[in-house]
Formats: structure tokens, C-alpha cells, sequence
């Protein structure tokens, strides 16, 4: 039962690390509106 | 004729007839073979999942589940998913921006390297042709059983259809005709599920049941079957790690997924489709998964675990939903075969014949039917096979392309020469190791397998290639060009759009949690 737990956990939960890792990366990026950095 | 076999026949009739529509609209190369560069979101997140699932997914992982192996395949599927995010972030939105219309266009560019171009478009044509054979056989083994045809007339139809789609409406009718299976068989999916679930007796009674189910000790827990691959749960979960990073890869970059970014509208249809074709996969995946364990509860003892959903399709439900389910199974390999055969004729096209702007259509539109050609007397001529040849091509691609695929975005030391012996030797390895390990019938623990093995060769090379030679400023300026953003995707709106669908992200993993938790662990 709790690795059962652990592997629903995880499933949601790495889809929401990916999520937010993508939100930090796709910000930095674009960060000031738009200007892009080199 | 039965009436599944008519319901088919007039489910690939319509989709060529859209096929033919769509015809109507390809006025130049670049609507036929990057769909115009205007692809919205939703067509590119249709044919991102429709090229990934297939019938590998309804019959194989159905399949699997069916003899124990839910918990592993569904740790694989948690961390697969993942890799349409991570792909689009780190590597698709930049091929979006260098304007190619084929991977190994962005590849010869990126390092200034016809070989480097090459290379990569003879890797990608071999591997999908190998992955297409599979997903046909895969089409062939599922008609033949619903419908009662022989195995070669199944293929024959099947095959006539994706091509004369893929024909006729190139990139666009294949983008187009993707979603809508990606619609049909999603629906299939929702519907089969709840279906099967309802006659094994309610969703959480079947759970409850099959935690104590004694013909397969184990069928819903962590461990899963235990007779199945491995002894122990430790190893199950190893081998699904394994498993799920290797298929993060397939999804970050193999070319049958990656390319569906060429012909986003903006860079912001790249995320967005990324993070909805992430959820819909995980979904979709557990659903049917779990419906293969209901199966396993009404009809156990199955000769073939690969029919487990044809078999409750056409015996479960009733009949008018069986054709939809079945049709749907049907869509998931069309829309795959589609995808493949139109990217193996444009990297032929592009890449190697490399024909004036003015014929490109036409001399498309005849290397795409001699590809289906080849892949009718290949797959008339192979017997049926569906799940691990799928593996043995899409992983070789992945391993090979990742190193040089990230680093030619986020590395200033990369080189051609570390570029193309990456590619090289990555290919080579992974897919030399696949053969031998198949041929001798070799069993090895996940971590060496031909895949980390592939990548670790590809990395090395990589690294020893680029500190060998230096950095051309012609490669430096190819990277500074993969910087700068367009003034269209700059728009502060569209921008506030993006960020918030990447951080819908997170309510939707919580949405990802509680269903595991109350459809399938806190029942048991």
C-alpha cells in the first residue's frame, strides 16, 4: 500500500516538477517582457 | 462481412476522404511537408499523442496489464509523459525557431556540417522505417483479429489508406487527420474503460477484488506479477525507471515526435501542446491499463493477453460502442503509420534527393509511395510482432540524437565533430548491442541495457569530440541565431498565456495524484 502510495505520488508529482522546472526555464527566458537573452 | 469489419472499413474510408479534402489546401512544399509553419496548439498536440500511442499501446500495454504488470508500466508512463514538457522546453521551441523543414536540415545548419545533416536523416529514415513495419504489423495483427480477414489483405488495406491520406494532404492532412484520431481514440479509451470497469463489476469493487485475485498474487501491486520479467518488485521498479528514462528521450527528441514543433505557428504552440500531450498520455495510458486489468477479472486465462481489449470490445460492450472502441485502436495505429511514412518521404525528399522548390510536392508525393511500397512487401513478408520491436527502434534514435540534439542548444564547446561522433557512435552501439542481445537471446539487467549503454558511448564521444576541435564562428553564429526569438513570440499576452498553461501544470498533477489515489490505490 504505500509503495502504491509512493508511485501515485510520483507520477503527479513529476509531472509537476517538470511543469514548474519549465515555468522557471520559459520565465528566465522571457523575462522583461520578452527580451530574449543570448 | 461482420458488422466490426464494416465499421471499420467505413471509419478508413472517411479518414481518407479527409485526406483528400485536406488536399485541396496544400498550395506549396511548405504546406505539404511542414504544414504551412501554422499549426496551432491543439493540431500539434493531436498528432504528438497520436504519434506516440498506437496500437503498441492498446494491445501490447493492455496486454501487459492484463498478465500483472500495471504497477511498472504505470510507473513508466509517469515518468515518460514528463518528456513532452521537457522536450519542448529544452529542445523543441528552438527547432521551432531555426526554420528548417526537416530535423536533419536543423542539424546540417546548427553545425555547418553536410555529413552532420546526413547522419542524422539516415538514422531517423532507418529507424522509423523499422518502427513503422511494427506499428503496421501492429494494424494488420489488430484487423485480422477483429474482422476475420487473412493477415495480408488487413495490411494491404491498411496500408493503402495511411498512404493515399499521407498522399494526398502531406504534413497538413496528417497533422489534421492526427487530431481527429487523437479525438476518436480518446474517446474509445474513456468509453472502453468505464465499459469494462461497469461489467467487472463497478471501478472500485473491480480494484478491491483483484488486490486479493489469486490466479495473479500481485496483478495491482507495487511489485506487479512476479513471474512475469523479473523475481522481485525491486527489479520491476528498476526496469521501469529504466524503461521510463529511456522513453523521456523518445519523446524529447526522436524525430517522429520533435518535428511535430516544425510546424507549430509560434513557439508558444510548442509548450502548450507539450504540456496537454503529457496529461492526455498519462491518462489515456492509465485508463487503459487499468481496463486490463478488469479484463483479466471477466475473461481470465486468455491465450493471447494482446486481445484482452479486442476481446472485451467485442464481447463486453454493446456492439454500436465496440465498433467505436475498436475504431479508435484502429485511429491510434493509422495516425502513427501517417506520421512515419510523411516524415520518411520529406527526409528523403529534403535531405537526400534535395529537388527545386517547384517539384518538391511532386517528387515527395513518389518517394512517400515507393516508401509504402517498401513497407507493404516488408510487412507481407514479416511475421506479426508488436511490442519489443517497438522498442528496439525507437530507444536506438533516442540515445543517439539526445547528447547532440541538447548540446546543440546549451553547450558553446560543442563541435560538428563531437556533434556527428555522438550521433555515430550512438547509433551504432545501441543498435549493434539491440541485434545481439535479441539474436543470442541475452537477458540484462536494465541499466545495461543497449539504450544507456548507446547513450553513455554517444556522451563520451560527444565530449572527446568537441574538446579535440574548437568552435568555428560559423557554428557560434548558427547558436546565437537559435537565441533570438521572433518579435511575434514576444507578445507580453501571449507570453501571460504560455506561463499560466505551464503552471496549470501544477493543479494537474494534483488531479494526476488524487485519481491514482482514488482509482486505484485506496481501493485495494
Amino acid at each position: 500500500m504505500i509503495m502504491e502510495f509512493f508511485i501515485a505520488i510520483f507520477c503527479g508529482g513529476f509531472f509537476i516538477l517538470a511543469g514548474v522546472v519549465s515555468l522557471i526555464v520559459f520565465s528566465h527566458d522571457f523575462k522583461n517582457n520578452g527580451k530574449d537573452k543570448k | 462481412m461482420n458488422i466490426f469489419l464494416i465499421g471499420m472499413l467505413i471509419t478508413l474510408v472517411l479518414y481518407v476522404i479527409i485526406g483528400a479534402l485536406i488536399s485541396k489546401k496544400v498550395k506549396n512544399a511548405n504546406d505539404f511537408f511542414v504544414a504551412g509553419r501554422n499549426a496551432p496548439a491543439y493540431l500539434i498536440t493531436g498528432s504528438l499523442v497520436a504519434s506516440f500511442i498506437g496500437v503498441g499501446l492498446f494491445m501490447g500495454d493492455v496486454g501487459e496489464c492484463y498478465s500483472g504488470f500495471f504497477a511498472p508500466i504505470m510507473m513508466v508512463v509517469g515518468i515518460l509523459s514528463v518528456g513532452y514538457i521537457l522536450g519542448s522546453i529544452f529542445f523543441g521551441r528552438y527547432l521551432r525557431r531555426s526554420n528548417a523543414t526537416t530535423i536533419p536540415e536543423y542539424f546540417e545548419k546548427r553545425f555547418n556540417s553536410k555529413a552532420m545533416g546526413l547522419l542524422a536523416s539516415i538514422t531517423g529514415i532507418v529507424i522509423m522505417l523499422i518502427y513503422s513495419l511494427s506499428c503496421v504489423q501492429g494494424i494488420g495483427t489488430l484487423m485480422s483479429c477483429v474482422t476475420g480477414l487473412s493477415y495480408q489483405w488487413c495490411i494491404v488495406i491498411a496500408v493503402v489508406t495511411f498512404t493515399l491520406i499521407t498522399l494526398f494532404s502531406g504534413a497538413k492532412g496528417v497533422l489534421i487527420t492526427d487530431t481527429i484520431m487523437f479525438a476518436v481514440f480518446s474517446v474509445a479509451t474513456i468509453v472502453g474503460a468505464v465499459f469494462i470497469a461497469k461489467a467487472a463489476g463497478g471501478w472500485t469493487d473491480a480494484v478491491a477484488s483483484m488486490s486479493n485475485y489469486e490466479a495473479i498474487p500481485g496483478i495491482l501491486a507495487w511489485t506487479g506479477n512476479l513471474d512475469y520479467l523479473y523475481p522481485t518488485g525491486a527489479e520491476n521498479m528498476i526496469w521501469a525507471v529504466g524503461y521510463g528514462i529511456a522513453w523521456v528521450a523518445v519523446l524529447m527528441v526522436a524525430p517522429w515526435q520533435s518535428s511535430r514543433y516544425l510546424m507549430a505557428k509560434d513557439e508558444h504552440a510548442c509548450i502548450r501542446s507539450s504540456v496537454v500531450a503529457s496529461a492526455s498520455v498519462l491518462i489515456i495510458e492509465f485508463l487503459m491499463c487499468m481496463a486490463g486489468v478488469f479484463v483479466q477479472k471477466l475473461n481470465p486465462g486468455m491465450a493471447a493477453p494482446s486481445e484482452a481489449l479486442i476481446w472485451a470490445s467485442m464481447n463486453v460492450m454493446p456492439a454500436v460502442l465496440g465498433i467505436i472502441v475498436l475504431s479508435g485502436v484502429l485511429a491510434s495505429g493509422i495516425s502513427s503509420a501517417t506520421t512515419f511514412l510523411s516524415l520518411v518521404g520529406s527526409n528523403i525528399t529534403n535531405d537526400l534527393i534535395k529537388p527545386n522548390e517547384n517539384k518538391k510536392v511532386l517528387i515527395g508525393r513518389f518517394v512517400i509511395l515507393g516508401v509504402a511500397l517498401i513497407i507493404l512487401a516488408l510487412c507481407l513478408w514479416n511475421p506479426p510482432a508488436i511490442f519489443f520491436i517497438t522498442y528496439v527502434g525507437a530507444t536506438v534514435v533516442a540515445c543517439s540524437w539526445l547528447p547532440a540534439a541538447l548540446a546543440s542548444v546549451w553547450s558553446k564547446r560543442v563541435t560538428k565533430v563531437g556533434a556527428f561522433a555522438s550521433m555515430l557512435s550512438g547509433f551504432i552501439v545501441s543498435a549493434v548491442l539491440k541485434i545481439v542481445f535479441a539474436v543470442c537471446g541475452i537477458s540484462v539487467p536494465i541499466y545495461l541495457d543497449p539504450f544507456f549503454i548507446g547513450l553513455a558511448a554517444s556522451l563520451v564521444a560527444l565530449i572527446i569530440g568537441s574538446l579535440c576541435t574548437k568552435v568555428t564562428d560559423e557554428e557560434k553564429r548558427q547558436r546565437e541565431l537559435l537565441f533570438i526569438v521572433s518579435e511575434k513570440d514576444k507578445d507580453s499576452k501571449e507570453i501571460k498565456k504560455t506561463k499560466i498553461i505551464l503552471g496549470i501544470s501544477i493543479p494537474l498533477g494534483c488531479v494526476i495524484i488524487c485519481a491514482l489515489l482514488f482509482l486505484w490505490v485506496l481501493p485495494l
